[in-house]
């Protein structure tokens, strides 16, 4: 993943949950990952990364690994 | 096995006909198997996953050699640590054709909540998925549970397993235990709410018939399936009818909710209020057509948000009435939509009577307050192991819920208050004393009081009051709760009450009560 990509992604990840991105991070281990808290991670990075994430994938982004992967597939295509 | 009609009228307690036709829920579920083999049943889109009734009644057969390898046999509690996926609801029915109990239970709540759950119910066996082996590990080591085994199912291999005995399956009746969900208790510890197989069949059979369920129904479970909700409104009720669900989990899906509902024409779902103030907040654009209706429980529905809701994305909403002890719902409006009575949470389902008590005990006239109570397929066997709260909410032949509310002329029923101080937040039930116990545990906390309070998304939220005995910052009593308690007990807010200008101590009634309505009043003017 690129610095650019991974340096956005580390502030949406402070600003939303509070915590300093970490590749061991997932929506079992990080408290408040609710939701409702989901909800506005997913609308954050598609505005941030301008991609519109389809349902699938939108349910595969439960830790910070999945979420990367995903997020450089969508970028990658742009 | 031919249905016992005698031993289903002796538990019956109401006067109407409402019989259901199977003696346990793996009945329904075979039946159903054999008369639509090749129509879907449940979709799992997380795993990409679409079963015909054919494909999933192999693989409960499969897991049903595999409990038995586990020697896992009729009596038995086995405990599920599982989010929503294939594994949960193929163990939940393997369960049930061997005569075992399932106990959900939230895998977000802490090792030692999760621990006492499963020692509180005896679980021979805990099945958890490897997201939570972190957690298990805690749990392993708690008193008490020397005895459980526990298994991560990513390594069942019934492919590969030797041949179990394949021995005829046990007969399991209608009176047997099928579920036991564990509920917030006013001591602190969760209650076991002992549900028998004629429960969830009754309830989820009236469901369907309520809101005329055919094969071609399709409902989205959006809810845990550690809620009775989930497991009854859109698991079993399409179930009873040979319809399909399409099950998702509930963290990541509710951003998708109508594109859930667009891609797989879903018909019905059931939430908590909470979730439509969501949807409403997100600004989520509907995108089908198929949607028939919601239906809404657990918690009151702000007149508001069901307006909004309706205006908005033109689906009814379905309010309805019940607690675990009734199954899930005991009431519910009347469908279709222009028979509903709105500001009402409907009427009562035929499997169950539901009276008003007044203070003297006697059934109150029409109109008038008093408390809810029911008789009927659909109640609980027990509250598990509490023979003192027992008798107290089982008495002559009704449950007696502690809700009130009154009954109309046309028998829709109005729900007034929620018992105790019970916090509802986003459908969560949470006893005030469970946050409490833990703040009591700080040693700056000389004294404290939780309230609910009023939250536009949540229904209500934790707020706490605490008086100190040395300094200690907010955010270090925060800290307190981690690990302690589940992350959706902490409370949202709280305040040292020396801190305060106006308000120098807790305050209390007479017999040192804290007088809880009092802080909420302050709360809401003052803060």
């Amino acid at each position: 993943m690129n610095k650019k990509i991974e340096e956005k992604l580390a502030k949406i990840i402070k600003e939303i949950f509070g915590v300093k991105i970490t590749d061991s991070l997932s929506m079992d281990s990080v408290e408040g990952w609710d939701s409702l808290r989901h909800i506005q991670l997913m609308a954050k990075i598609e505005k941030e990364f301008d991609i519109e994430i389809d349902f699938q994938d939108t349910l595969a982004m439960t830790n910070i690994k999945s979420i990367k992967e995903i997020i450089e597939k969508y970028t990658d295509k742009k | 096995m031919r249905v016992n009609r005698d031993l289903l009228r002796e538990h019956q307690k109401i006067d109407r006909d409402f019989f259901v036709e199977y003696n346990n829920v793996y009945e329904l579920f075979s039946a159903q198997a054999k008369k639509f083999p090749q129509k879907i049943f449940a979709i799992f889109p997380e795993y990409n996953k679409t079963f015909s009734y054919e494909d999933f009644a192999d693989k409960v057969v499969e897991r049903t050699r595999y409990l038995r390898q586990q020697h896992v046999s009729k009596g038995d509690r086995t405990g599920l640590v599982l989010g929503t996926s294939p594994d949960f609801i193929l163990l939940y029915f393997a369960a049930f054709r061997e005569g075992a109990t399932v106990v959900p239970i939230n895998p977000d709540l802490s090792p030692p909540e999760i621990a006492y759950i499963a020692a509180d119910a005896n679980v021979k066996a805990v099945f958890y998925n490897d997201r939570f082996s972190k957690k298990i590990l805690e749990v392993q080591k708690a008193a008490g549970l020397g005895r459980t085994v526990f298994i991560d199912v990513s390594s069942i291999d019934v492919k590969n397993a030797p041949e179990a005995e394949d021995s005829a399956a046990p007969d399991v009746l209608c009176t047997d235990e099928a579920v036991i969900i564990y509920t917030s208790g006013t001591t602190g510890n969760p209650k076991g709410v002992v549900l028998s197989h004629l429960n969830l069949l009754a309830d989820s059979q009236a469901i369907s018939e309520w809101f005329c369920f055919t094969p071609n129904t399709r409902t989205l479970c959006i809810l845990p399936l550690f809620h009775n909700n989930g497991q009854v409104v859109t698991l079993l009720a399409p179930l009873n009818a040979g319809g399909s669900t399409v099950m998702v989990p509930p963290k990541t899906s509710l951003g998708l909710f109508w594109s859930l509902v667009r891609e797989y024409s879903i018909h019905w779902t059931s939430v908590m209020p909470s979730i439509l103030a969501i949807i409403l907040s997100a600004k989520l654009e509907r995108k089908d057509s198929s949607m028939v209706g919601i239906v809404c429980g657990g918690q009151v529905l702000n007149d508001e948000v069901k307006a909004q809701f309706e205006n908005t994305f033109h689906v009814p909403i379905f309010e309805g009435y019940g607690l675990t002890e009734t199954t899930s719902f005991a009431s519910l409006n009347q469908f279709p939509a222009n028979n509903r009575k709105l500001g009402t949470v409907g009427r009562a389902l035929p499997s169950n009577d539901i009276v008003i008590l007044d203070e003297a005990g006697q059934e109150a006239a029409r109109g008038i307050e008093g408390e809810i109570c029911m008789r009927g397929l659909n109640i609980m066997t027990e509250y598990l192991g509490l023979s003192e709260v027992n008798k107290k909410s089982l008495r002559g032949d009704l449950f007696h819920s502690g809700d009130y509310g009154y009954i109309d002329a046309d028998g829709y029923i109005y729900f007034r208050t929620r018992k105790d101080y019970l916090i509802s937040k986003g459908g969560e039930k949470i006893y005030p004393s469970e946050v409490e116990n833990v703040l009591f545990g700080h040693p700056a906390v000389d004294e404290c009081a939780v309230i609910g309070v009023p939250d536009k998304l949540l229904g209500q939220d934790i707020v706490a009051f605490v008086k100190l005995n040395s300094k200690c910052s907010k955010d270090s009593l925060k800290e307190f709760f981690i690990g302690k308690l589940a992350h959706y007990k902490h409370p949202k807010k709280i305040f040292i009450v020396n801190e305060l200008a106006d308000l120098t101590d807790i305050p209390k009634g007479p017999t040192k009560k804290v007088l809880y309505r009092e802080l909420l009043k302050y709360y809401i003017e003052n803060l």
